[in-house]
């Protein structure tokens, strides 16, 4: 079901209708309000919060990687890799970069509303650690910086079960990335930029994927 | 002292030698200038924001006893010295390695106090990121603090502001003198640290740095610590009132001859100047300096380089090993380093060289350099003293009008070395860094020496006594520099023989700090050579043609490890932070003076 197509008519269905219908409304309500909650918990840096939206056999795949089990490889991806880049919270897109507004949300909730897909713009800031053992580099990570930073944006591919509590939990998180630019917040320009992927796994690259897609 | 303090082997005390030596400071610290009473006779109930509960009890003959949280009460003997209406006191606890120095503000009842503690067995790790991290423990001489603010509780409501954090004094200079004839110049080059000079205790002025806390007690008075980590631990913490330039303070820890320093002073200073802090109009310093992190500062945390943790020490052989296996020339080569930090805004490579034949002629029987170039990127030289021509890749800049710039290495070295040439094409004047592996202390560290000299070619005719020279021109000036967008270091650069860098914070906060001795040339009005070497850090080498007309340097890097060694380029945008008045206190001083 589309979001926004789905209409009751008091009065006019019968009661086992109306109870489905109020259910796919309740299930929609609730998976935008879990892909809110991930965003929220990004832009708080809690990745406790991120990983206890996650089914325990989740992936996400970002920029070229696989990362699977939401406490190995999604835990290292988030706890690991998101938090020791400072990726995930959410950024304005650049000035006069049209992103995001051609992006439409879909989501579409199954018939027995227990899985569903979203998909939806994002819009992050991304970062990379600057690879170096210069002693400059090594004193700007003592107060978390020595970091690449950059804005991605794109569409955040979801795919959600419900669980036993009746919640839903996501299975699958794919960062699908259309632009990248060297931009931060109050710059008035932006330069395009080409972020190439991962070239390894976990554990030759500590914070890397499972596999590589 | 004049082993440098990043060199001097501190004696790793042990708990229990500390707590024997703590035994000389039972009868509480002493002081040249007499104590003060402002104490004697009251109690004083301290309520800290996220911290104990204190209740002091002051006798008249400098006792005291104190109740803290759990109950139980303490004597002690302590010392006190005021400075207008603050109150300075420090005391320990008798068999506990642990005490306060305490501020108290008796015009408005704020306080802020240093729990101070030895034997922390605080465990820290470092390390490159991606790498297994190395764990290691503070050594137990090392002084650790943790600083609370609060209040005198006299039943009245709980004040709404107490002293906080600061970046106020972010940028300043001041030269101390204190009531028992110790000199320091402290530079407050970072919101984390003090970049500081010993005048009296070190014969050669180098300065080094600490990490520190700034505290903002009112518009005047602030209130000051560092700890000598990774030197002898030792602690200095006092009250400043910038009105009058006096301060009132404890050093407390041991000294590099194991010796506990336990004393109070009173100090007057100057200010020597005030480099511009970079960071938002809005942003006041109130929170310390760390990383985010989801969790709280473990008590006595702080952020502290501590780069010898994790240097990897080599031998001579060792490193040359390694040299032999890989020696790596801008970027060139089998396992070249390619880290592009250093060059984003580096000046273009100059083909000023090419189509000149010429010999660098260095004095006091130094190398006579014949050279060759036809090339851009490679040229031929011969030592004189050998006659063998060699190829190398080499790597030039026009560093000022006329003024070549040049690097390349000493193939077949060892141990391997490189030379930095500067030659000004309009007067004939040279001075050459001749680099090598290898101090006293680490293969993996790297040595240079500035070498003065001419160069002899057709229609250029050098002169005789003139030379290039050793300046300290530079001293006290602070820039930044701006190797790349994602990179850039302020150097401070604090005495004739050394000096300090500083990291910027994503808001461009002065912040990480550490140092290193130094040399710098004059070889143009405006136009210098500097070159350091991390030592006792990462052994790394920094050779570079600083043109103050342009804002702008350039030059290369020289290092050595286990994968062998690098020639670099390396160059940066630069902006004039700022100078301290500071030149006046250095040079040779006679002995007692």
């Amino acid at each position: 079901m589309a979001m926004g197509s789905a209409t009751v008519h008091a009065g006019m269905v019968d009661d086992t209708s109306t109870r489905d219908e109020l259910q796919h409304l309740q299930a929609e309500r609730d998976a935008l309000a879990l892909q809110r909650r991930y965003q929220q918990s990004l832009d708080a840096r809690d990745m406790d919060a991120v990983l206890a939206l996650f089914a325990e056999d989740a992936e996400v795949h970002y920029n070229g990687g696989i990362f699977r089990g939401r406490s190995e490889g999604v835990s290292r991806l988030y706890r690991g890799y998101f938090s020791a880049h400072g990726i995930g919270a959410h950024m304005a897109p650049p000035p006069g970069l049209e992103f995001g507004q051609a992006a439409v949300q879909q989501l579409i909730v199954a018939k027995d509303a227990h899985s569903a897909t979203l998909e939806v713009p994002y819009s992050i800031q991304s970062g990379r650690a600057l690879e170096s053992g210069n002693s400059l580099i090594a004193m700007a990570r003592l107060h978390g910086e020595g970091l690449r930073l950059w804005w991605e944006g794109g569409v955040l591919a979801l795919a959600l079960v419900k669980a036993t509590t009746g919640q839903w939990r996501l299975t699958r998180v794919h960062y699908k990335v259309q632009a990248c630019a060297d931009y931060r917040a109050g710059r008035s320009w932006s330069v395009p930029l080409e972020v190439p992927g991962f070239n390894a796994c976990f554990p030759r690259l500590e914070h890397g994927p499972d596999r590589l897609v | 002292m004049r082993i440098p303090m990043h060199r001097f082997q501190y004696t790793k005390l042990t708990r229990e030698q500390i707590d024997e030596k703590l035994q000389a400071a039972s009868q509480g610290p002493i002081s040249a200038s007499p104590f003060t009473t402002a104490l004697a006779g009251k109690t004083l109930r301290l309520v800290l924001q996220d911290g104990p509960v204190l209740e002091y009890r002051f006798g008249s003959d400098g006792a005291l006893t104190l109740r803290e949280a759990t109950g139980a009460t303490l004597s002690a003997r302590y010392g006190e010295l005021t400075l207008n209406n603050m109150v300075f006191f420090s005391h320990l606890l008798p068999g506990q390695q642990r005490g306060f120095n305490v501020v108290v503000d008796l015009g408005t009842d704020l306080v802020t106090v240093f729990e101070i503690w030895l034997s922390s067995g605080i465990k820290a790790s470092g390390g490159a990121p991606g790498a297994p991290a190395a764990e290691y423990t503070l050594d137990d001489r090392e002084v650790q603090r943790q600083i609370y603010f609060g209040y005198v509780d006299k039943g009245q409501p709980a004040p709404s502001a107490l002293h906080h954090y600061t970046n106020r004094l972010a940028g300043k200079g001041l030269y101390w003198r204190q009531d028992n004839g110790i000199e320091t110049l402290e530079h407050y080059a970072s919101v984390a640290n003090t970049n500081f000079v010993e005048l009296t205790r070190h014969v050669d002025n180098l300065s080094y740095v600490a990490p520190s806390d700034y505290v903002l007690a009112d518009d005047r008075t602030f209130i000051y610590d560092r700890t000598e980590c990774e030197f002898s631990g030792i602690h200095t913490c006092f009250v400043m009132d910038l009105y009058t330039l006096r301060q009132v303070g404890v050093r407390f820890g041991f000294n590099e001859k194991d010796e506990l320093e336990y004393y109070l002073f009173r100090g007057e200073g100057r200010v020597t100047g005030q480099l511009a802090y970079l960071e938002p109009f809005d942003e006041h310093g109130r929170r310390p300096l760390f990383a985010a992190a989801a969790t709280p500062p473990a008590k006595g945390a702080r952020t502290a380089y501590r780069p010898v943790r994790t240097f990897v020490h080599m031998t001579d052989e060792e490193m040359h090993a390694a040299a032999e296996r890989n020696t790596a020339t801008f970027a060139v080569g089998e396992g070249a380093n390619t880290d592009i930090s250093g060059t984003g805004n580096n000046l273009p490579f100059s083909d000023i060289l090419v189509g000149k034949n010429f010999t660098v002629r260095l004095d006091n029987d130094g190398p006579v350099r014949d050279y060759r170039v036809s090339d851009k990127f490679g040229l031929e030289f011969r030592d004189q003293r050998d006659g063998v021509w060699h190829k190398a890749d080499y790597r030039a800049y026009e560093g000022d009008d006329n003024l070549a710039w040049f690097s390349h290495i000493i193939p077949g070295s060892k141990p391997r070395a490189s030379v930095q040439v500067a030659i000004d094409f309009s007067n004939g004047l040279v001075t050459s860094i001749e680099s090598r592996m290898g101090t006293a202390y680490y293969g993996n560290e790297t040595t240079y020496r500035a070498l003065f000299g001419v160069v002899d070619m057709p229609g250029l005719e050098a002169p005789l006594y003139v030379r290039h020279a050793l300046t300290d021109e530079l001293v006290g000036q602070a820039w930044s520099w701006s190797y790349s967008d994602q990179v850039t270091s302020m150097h401070l650069y604090t005495s004739p023989h050394s000096m300090s860098w500083t990291i910027f914070t994503a808001n461009q906060t002065f912040g990480s700090q550490w140092c290193s001795p130094c040399l710098y040339v004059k070889v143009r009005p405006g136009v210098y050579l500097f070159c350091q070497n991390e030592e006792a850090c990462n052994g790394a080498q920094m050779i570079e043609l600083i043109n103050t007309k342009i804002s702008h340097d350039c030059g290369f890097s020289f290092t050595g490890g286990p994968r062998g060694v690098n020639l670099r380029v390396v160059g940066a945008i630069g902006r004039h932070i700022g100078k301290f008045d500071t030149l006046g206190y250095y040079g040779p001083r006679r002995r007692g003076v």
